[in-house]
């Protein structure tokens, strides 16, 4: 079953600073071969010399963006999850089935309630997101806290959708700068998600300064044989 | 040059030149002083501003010298600009301001980098040293034909010392390069022509040491340490280091297999711990145990450490490897002709052409033994290197030392000494507060046209 040399090649999509790159230039793997674009790690990074450009947003803004993205998810009105379903099958490990009903859960992930409850119980309240908590040190001292953006490589597993899909979400809560390095297992999902993110209404000026921070690629540590050296230098 | 100061340098063929007391020597050191200052008064813009503006118009006592010391970063006091925009005409100007000879004889027409700079200067008789300059910015120091050949005659006399002399009969090894503007290559030439053997001197690398790319490697390491970097550069810079540090495998092993097969015999080795490490690992491989050299040898393990990640017992890997050989290290730097020798003791003595000012940390007193307590201060390095022909050779540097200034040192012979305990006051990148460094770079840069 899994020595079919003469499968073609799906072709994977990077998203660089927001866009699509379709370009299908380099060739991957051999039983599940695959292509990409060639993998430019220049506009993929974002230099600690100056903010990421989501850093500033309003909290209420990128909540808008993430609820039209989950309702966007669920429709699918462009089938592009229908597209990352169908390619993924040849390289996801799970039956079809379970990988049919994890693509329509990924809408319900980016619900509102759900949003909230993350920022209350998982990242300390809207407060130190949006701006400084004032508190108070054992001695007495006033201090200022805040939940500050950071600029991250995500290497992320591929055995289930749903890690794309809380990546992308989780980086826009936090307003963090995030490369996603795309697993060998799950090449579609996490290009798809943001390709739909690109097409909703609200919050545009947000929308537009996330998508310019988070970027996803496949580089060489996709490859099984490649050294985790190589995955955590990129 | 003066009988007096000429008479100085000439005692390093004394036997006991180090061994000489300060009452003899301070005497006569005051005297080429007071002559050499003079002299280069006249001949150098900077240190004849420096005199005017202290009031300085004579040296009386080595308290005199204290303002007229030039800091370590004098020598790097041209803007960047100048290098940046190719403005070699400019840089000589710069560099004239520092310098006995008269610079303005060198073509710079059509001049691309600042290699071809010195290749020029050089062509025009100027031997100009480069430091690394790891921090960023080369500094650029010139000598005449005569203070390198002063600088061999140093070297005849107190390289090795107090346990090996140098007479040119030892296979030679220098794990550097042989080519280059910088005073390690000069320093690697100079214990050759002392220690080597006609025939018999080695190289790790005829490759020239080239000072734009190590501004290169300097500015893109900074644009790291600040984020601005592209992963691009940042990839096509290691690759270009990958394939020069495999040329260099190649030839640590073919070094390794001359020293092993000269190992029953007394060589001479030189170069820096993370070379060291390379010939001691491939000296392993070929089968070699630690220690199985001959005890007359000489090893020479010099510099910091500066960007190469060793196991974190490297100096103890290398002592071991080496075994009991002798070492014979001295201090000094690319500003310094003589550099400082260690006695049996662990103490450095200086030669009676060095003038040895050690001062408060400012830079602004000279510590004396009033300053000591139990014979011992801690200052900072200065010095009048009565040396140089081609330059003034009055140095503040940035190094914290202990002076003892007792009359004898422990190994018998006299004093004063420093301790083998020398540090920085700064960390590379930080800044050093030395008080006068800031208003000589004014000058320097005042005095040009800009």
């Amino acid at each position: 079953m899994s020595a079919v040399a003469t499968r073609e090649p799906t072709t994977v999509v990077h998203i660089v600073k927001g866009e699509a790159v379709f370009d299908a230039e380099v060739r991957y793997g051999t039983a599940t071969p695959f292509l990409t674009p060639r993998l430019d790690l220049d506009p993929l990074v974002w230099p600690r010399s100056e903010p990421g450009p989501a850093f500033n947003l309003p909290l209420d803004e990128i909540l808008d963006v993430l609820v039209a993205t989950g309702d966007r998810l669920t429709r699918d009105p462009d089938r592009l999850l229908m597209e990352a379903l169908e390619r993924s099958t040849a390289t996801n490990p799970l039956p079809r089935d379970i990988l049919e009903r994890a693509y329509a859960n990924l809408g319900a992930m980016f619900a509102r309630e759900r949003l909230l409850f993350q920022i209350e119980q998982e990242l300390g309240g809207r407060d130190v997101l949006d701006g400084w908590r004032e508190v108070n040190t054992p001695s007495g001292r006033r201090c200022a806290i805040r939940a500050c953006p950071a600029r991250m490589i995500h290497v992320i597993a591929g055995n289930a959708p749903g890690v794309a899909a809380s990546t992308i979400m989780r980086s826009a809560l936090t307003r963090g700068a995030a490369l996603i390095k795309l697993p060998s297992n799950d090449l579609h999902t996490a290009p798809a998600v943001l390709r739909t993110m690109a097409q909703v209404a609200p919050g545009i000026h947000s929308r537009d300064r996330f998508r310019q921070s988070i970027g996803v690629a496949a580089m060489q540590g996709s490859k099984p044989r490649c050294s985790s050296r190589n995955t955590s230098t990129n | 040059m003066t009988s007096i100061r000429e008479q100085l340098l000439d005692m390093i063929e004394a036997p006991n030149a180090f061994d000489i007391p300060r009452t003899e020597l301070e005497d006569m050191q005051l005297t080429a002083a007071r002559d050499l200052f003079k002299e280069r008064r006249g001949q150098i813009r900077i240190l004849d501003k420096r005199a005017t503006d202290t009031g300085i118009g004579e040296i009386r006592t080595f308290d005199d010298l204290v303002p007229l010391l030039f800091a370590h970063t004098v020598y790097k006091s041209y803007p960047p600009s100048f290098i940046e925009q190719g403005r070699w005409d400019r840089m000589l100007q710069w560099l004239g301001t520092l310098s006995v000879p008269d610079v303005k004889n060198t073509d710079v027409q059509g001049v691309k980098d600042v290699d071809e700079w010195l290749d020029r200067l050089n062509a025009a008789g100027h031997v100009i040293l480069a430091t690394s300059g790891t921090t960023g910015k080369n500094s650029f120091l010139l000598q005449t034909q005569e203070d390198v050949d002063r600088r061999r005659f140093y070297f005849r006399h107190a390289k090795g010392w107090p346990y090996v002399k140098p007479n040119q009969d030892r296979p030679f090894f220098a794990l550097g390069p042989s080519k280059g503007p910088t005073s390690a290559v000069e320093t690697y030439h100079l214990h050759a022509d002392v220690f080597g053997r006609p025939g018999q001197k080695y190289f790790l690398s005829d490759e020239p040491i080239r000072i734009s790319e190590i501004s290169r490697l300097a500015a893109l390491r900074k644009r790291m340490s600040e984020g601005r970097a592209s992963p691009s550069e940042v990839r096509a810079t290691a690759e270009e280091s990958q394939a020069r540090f495999k040329d260099m495998t190649a030839r640590i092993e073919e070094l390794t297999r001359l020293i092993l097969e000269h190992r029953h015999e007394p060589i001479y080795v030189s170069g820096q711990y993370a070379q060291h490490m390379m010939i001691l690992e491939c000296a392993h491989a070929m089968g070699a145990k630690d220690g199985e050299f001959h005890p007359d040898s000489l090893v020479h393990i010099g510099g910091g450490v500066k960007n190469v990640v060793l196991p974190p017992d490297y100096k103890e890997q290398v002592d071991r490897f080496w075994g009991k050989v002798h070492r014979a290290p001295t201090y000094g730097m690319t500003e310094m002709a003589q550099a400082l020798v260690r006695c049996e003791a662990g103490r450095y003595h200086r030669a009676p052409g060095l003038i040895m000012l050690i001062l408060d940390q400012a830079g602004e007193r000279l510590l004396t033994p009033a300053d000591a307590v139990d014979g011992m201060a801690v200052g900072r390095m200065g010095f009048l290197d009565l040396l140089y022909e081609g330059r003034w050779g009055g140095i503040i540097s940035g190094d914290k030392v202990t002076v003892d200034f007792s009359e004898r040192c422990p190994c018998g012979r006299h004093g004063p000494t420093l301790l083998d305990n020398i540090s920085r006051f700064s960390q590379p990148g930080e800044d050093d507060h030395i008080g006068c460094s800031g208003t000589l770079e004014a000058y320097i840069r005042g005095a040009l046209p800009l």
